[in-house]
């Protein structure tokens, strides 16, 4: 520890490597945590930081990132490798440009972007993905606390976008019969990756077909979709610890997930043809990764309560409606980022409802 | 400093103001609406580049040796009416020798008579100066609006296409970003270019100041 | 008599800190020499009535001012003046006396005291705690037909006595009202009840201390004259600004003080000192004090002569090799106590010792954190249970993470304990727009309880911004608006310094 600390000082007095100061400052921070202390009251402070909030968004991804890493093998840990690694590059950037620190709101948007790729997305899409997604999507607008859309939806949306080959074609089911070698130890997993049998997507399949897929098989993740959004238990449970801790607002996922089910029943039960019922709403597609993980973003949904219920309400309406009537299967990260750029209205409605004028 | 010499003081400082200081894409976003269009190739955008210079210098011409005819009231329709002649050239031009571009590039050579950049340098520049300053910043503004054209295009066009000038460059296997090709991805693309270009101008004259 | 719990939705308990005062009480022997402030707790600065070189016995009158609103201070020990100068007194200037003590502990009675004080006319118990500087507790005082509030006894509609204790650190109400001290709580409510004859009395008790609200119940009188109630203590429920609506409902003046709607807010030590100086003549020269957290060795109740320097005090409590930081009253909003030769007065309740923090830790943000406190749950220690020994949570002055900016997780927002929107007020001070948008967002209402600083995540000073916002709005012209209904006492409350 002294070791790491005699180091990390040396390297600030570093002329050339002292550029990368936002780097080894975050190193520090991350390490040692700081010696400040209160100057004025309150002189005790609580002891959450953004770090351990975000920490807390890791934890809460954890068991659906397992998961993904457990259907794909080493083409899931490559492709959450390269998103780190490529949205790391431009925040760092940024930091050492404008000369501020590095935010750790990053580390939440670097996991969640991969888990809702396809796992065949070639690593130099998620590479240009995440990049495009961090600047555009949070740096353009000044860095976090600031940025109108969730910048990992913003890299999704691209990409989906820009290479409408890659990104709808190929849908993978979990790969289970392959060779340990095949799944774990081939660089980039291509061998896998041609073994395993493409299938379309549930929703896909409903769209088509009318066929409902097995609670089971939704479950337990059995089906083909994004890396991340597939084992919805594990989205669950993660979803869950993201509530109990606060790091997430719960009014978003109930009255997102709510309102799915409600506007579903009702909808399947006037219009069966186009609308699939509830149950299969709700845990088919992106609906469970999207209300606890991504709709849940503090910085761009609304702030107020009832601008929450609102937000959470819209993009349910939303995600049945693009799923049932446009040329897309899958709705959430339309409705989402749609929802997004409304939420500062929402919530100028909401306080101008609250707070009248003051006539001065 | 060559340069400075032949254009004599004033000329030099209308030619810088004109490819950068104030160049009129970067720093008055005026012409943004056929940098959108028409910078998905490059051909289209020497094409449009070159369109635009010429009916700027054209206008130029005309403009600052009527000045003191011209009556203050009619003045935005006279404009008009020599942009427009101009513009009428560089259409039938473009149609008799390069058909193949024309219908590229469609209304928008059309559409040259509204550039916000040649009314502008008109009003703001031509009726006030005297022939050979006009044609100075005429030519300094078609260059900067071309030049930004011509780089936005060949991105588009390598990431959109792979190709350049119609020739293929990027490797096989190359996959191309459909969004390149669209409004959107010139959105994103102009939006960098004036972000950098002003950071660069901000550098710059903070080391002045 | 069965109290009534009242719920207060918002706030933040703090639960289970250590350096929780014992409930044990020791005597502070008397210093050899006190400092009497001439200006201790509600009222104007008074006017010094002795000479330097004069001797004066505990409990003489040695300051009084009848003309403005004031009471009179007293000399808490027998001895001789030795200075009458002026002293920095917790961030203002204010005039003091220095007695030289002779060590000897007895002390004079009030005049006209008596242990049967129902034969006394109301109007000479109101003397009585006015001579004996009981009437300035609580944030308004006591009224009194003496200038001590700025109300009169006849305009008292409400008066709350409240022994919550929602700080971090609290003074225990058991240490108080051991022995004799519940009956002399019980009489001392109904003297304040005879003196403030048209008022209505609510008892206010923490829900948690269970055998202390059995035995008020059992001993408070039957005839209905006192409502008495209950509360979960989160911060900052025994502040005036939340109790008074909570439990009377209507709107808080904010700008003023409860005294101006007619309420009197009053502490179990308060009515202690009531009792004391109308049953037993004793002015208000000694005092309950908790020292607590974890910077003192033992965390115990101190009964001490008002004016002891705080030196006198702790001294024989505090480790030197430790850095400590010592906090009045209230870890959120309490000033900082650098001075030590500094006296203690009427003011004083808890006074804290919080280590200083000062050393990074390895990997500070990713552990456990079983002793920590964090309104989030992100933190271990919001499984246990609210009393586990093993399990007391730290309290030091880390900052325990760097400055971000706002990402609206609306922590502060929750717990505020009167609904408005730190964050919000937050970003408009911050970026500068000081304008009628804040009167709007109701920028007055803030208390400065200081939670939402405490709470927040990124680390931003929250309510010194809204502080910064208020002094601003102010400068440039705008007026804390109006309460809707009529206050009373307000040019006396003006002329309260």
């Amino acid at each position: 520890m002294k070791i790491v600390r005699l180091l990390l000082d040396s390297l600030y007095k570093i002329p050339v490597v002292n550029k990368a100061e936002p780097l080894i400052e975050a190193i520090d921070a991350a390490l040692f945590g700081t010696t400040d202390t209160t100057q004025r009251g309150p002189h005790i402070v609580d002891a959450i930081d953004t770090k351990r909030y975000m920490s807390c968004a890791i934890a809460a991804l954890l068991p659906a990132t397992l998961a993904s890493i457990y259907f794909y093998g080493l083409r899931a840990i490559l492709i959450i490798a390269v998103s780190y690694m490529a949205g790391f590059f431009v925040e760092f950037m940024f930091a050492v440009v404008y000369k501020h620190k590095i935010h750790e709101g990053f580390l939440v948007t670097g996991l969640i972007f991969p888990l809702v790729l396809p796992p065949t997305t070639p690593l130099w899409v998620v590479a240009v993905g995440v990049m495009f997604g961090v600047l555009f999507g949070k740096e353009m607008f000044g860095g976090t606390g600031r940025n109108i859309f969730n910048p990992a939806l913003v890299g999704r949306l691209f990409i989906t976008i820009a290479f409408p080959a890659i990104m709808t074609i190929s849908w993978l089911m979990p790969i289970t019969d392959a060779t340990f070698t095949d799944k774990w130890l081939t660089p980039f997993g291509d061998t896998a990756i041609t073994d395993a049998i493409t299938a379309a997507t549930p929703l896909a399949v409903y769209k088509t077909t009318k066929v409902v897929a097995s609670f089971p098989d939704l479950l337990t993740g059995n089906t083909a979709g994004s890396m991340g959004e597939t084992c919805r238990i594990a989205i669950i449970i993660g979803g869950l610890f993201l509530m109990f801790t606060k790091a997430g607002n719960w009014r978003i996922p109930v009255s997102y997930i709510g309102s799915v089910f409600v506007f579903a029943a009702i909808g399947n039960y006037f219009l069966p043809d186009s609308i699939a019922p509830p149950g299969f709403q709700l845990f088919a597609g992106g609906l469970m990764f999207g209300a606890f993980f991504m709709a849940t973003d503090p910085v761009t949904s609304p702030f107020t309560c009832a601008g929450k219920y609102t937000f959470g309400i819209m993009c349910g309406v939303l995600t049945v409606l693009i799923r049932s009537f446009s040329g897309y299967v899958e709705g959430v990260m339309f409705s989402i980022v749609i929802m997004n750029a409304l939420a500062p209205l929402i919530d100028h409605i909401v306080l101008s409802l609250k707070y009248r004028p003051v006539k001065v | 400093m060559l340069l400075k010499k032949v254009l004599g003081a004033k000329g030099y400082k209308i030619v810088k103001k004109g490819i950068w200081g104030e160049h009129p894409v970067f720093s008055a976003c005026l012409g943004i609406c056929s940098a959108l269009a028409v910078s998905n190739k490059v051909e289209n955008a020497i094409a449009m580049g070159a369109g635009v210079t010429f009916v700027l210098v054209a206008t130029a011409v005309f403009i600052s040796a009527l000045r003191t005819l011209i009556p203050q009231r009619v003045r935005i329709i006279t404009y008009m009416i020599v942009i427009a002649s101009f513009v009428i050239i560089v259409d039938k031009t473009l149609q008799a020798f390069f058909p193949d571009i024309s219908e590229a590039v469609g209304p928008y050579v059309g559409l040259i008579i509204t550039n916000c950049i040649i009314m502008g340098r008109a009003e703001a520049f031509f009726i006030q100066n005297k022939i050979s300053h006009s044609v100075l910043d005429a030519v300094s503004n078609g260059v900067a609006y071309s030049y930004t054209l011509i780089l936005i295009a060949v991105i588009r066009e390598l990431l959109g296409f792979g190709t350049l000038l119609g020739m293929k460059v990027m490797p096989g296997g190359w996959e191309n970003w459909v969004v390149m090709t669209m409004a959107p991805g010139a959105f994103f693309l102009l939006g960098l270019a004036i972000w950098i270009a002003r950071a660069i101008q901000d550098a710059g004259s903070e080391k002045e100041g | 008599m069965i109290p009534k719990y009242k719920a207060f939705p918002r706030g933040y308990e703090f639960k289970n800190f250590e350096g929780q005062p014992e409930g044990k009480l020791i005597q502070i022997k008397i210093p050899a020499g006190v400092t009497i402030p001439l200006r201790q707790g509600f009222g104007n600065e008074v006017t010094p009535v002795v000479e330097p070189g004069q001797r004066v016995a505990a409990g003489q009158i040695i300051g009084r001012d009848d003309e403005s609103v004031s009471s009179p201070v007293h000399s808490s020990v027998n001895g001789k003046i030795a200075k009458i100068g002026k002293i920095d007194y917790l961030g203002r200037e204010v005039g003091a006396i220095t007695i030289e003590s002779d060590g000897t502990g007895d002390w004079q009675k009030l005049q006209g005291c008596s242990s049967d004080w129902q034969g006394l006319s109301a109007e000479k118990i109101g003397e009585l705690i006015y001579l004996s500087g009981a009437g300035a507790s609580g944030r308004a005082g006591i009224p009194t037909e003496f200038n001590s509030s700025v109300i009169a006894p006849a305009e008292v509609e409400n008066v709350i006595i409240q022994g919550v204790g929602s700080e971090v650190h609290n003074l225990s109400p058991d240490v108080l009202l051991k022995g004799e001290g519940l009956s002399h709580f019980i009489e001392g409510l109904k003297i304040l009840k005879k003196v403030m004859a048209g008022a209505r009395f609510h008892l206010v008790l923490n829900k948690s201390q269970k055998s202390l609200i059995n035995e008020v119940s059992q001993l408070l009188p039957t005839d209905n004259l006192i409502n008495f109630f209950t509360v979960t203590p989160k911060y900052p429920v025994d502040h005036d600004e939340v109790l008074t609506p909570l439990l009377l409902g209507g709107k808080f003046p904010h700008g003023y003080s409860v005294a101006n709607i007619g309420v009197v807010v009053l502490d179990i030590q308060a009515v202690l000192h009531v009792y004391e100086a109308v049953a037993e003549g004793k002015s208000l020269i000694e005092r309950t004090v908790a020292l607590c957290g974890p910077g003192f060795r033992e965390k115990l109740h101190v009964k001490l002569r008002l004016g002891s320097p705080l030196e006198h005090v702790i001294r024989d409590n505090v480790d030197a090799d430790k850095k400590l930081r010592l906090v009045l009253n209230s870890c959120l909003t309490g000033q900082r106590l650098s001075d030590l030769s500094l006296p203690v007065d009427r003011t004083f309740t808890t006074v804290t010792a919080l280590l200083e923090e000062n050393e990074s830790q390895f990997l500070a943000f990713a552990r456990p954190g079983f002793r920590r406190d964090s309104y989030s749950r992100t933190c271990l220690s919001s499984l246990f249970k609210k009393n586990s020994k093993m399990f007391q949570k730290t309290c030091g002055t880390n900052v325990h993470g760097e400055l971000r900016p706002c990402i609206f997780c609306t922590f502060c927002e929750e717990v505020c304990p009167v609904s408005i929107i730190p964050h919000l007020l937050f970003q408009h001070v911050e970026r500068d727009v000081i304008d009628e948008n804040l009167l709007r967002y109701k920028i007055f209402d803030c208390i400065e309880c200081n939670l939402c600083s405490y709470v927040c995540p990124s680390k931003i000073p929250v309510a010194e911004f809204i502080k910064k916002g208020k002094s601003g709005l102010i400068s440039e012209g705008f007026e804390i608006p109006a309460p809707d209904t009529a206050l009373k006492g307000l040019e006396k409350y003006k002329s309260v310094e």
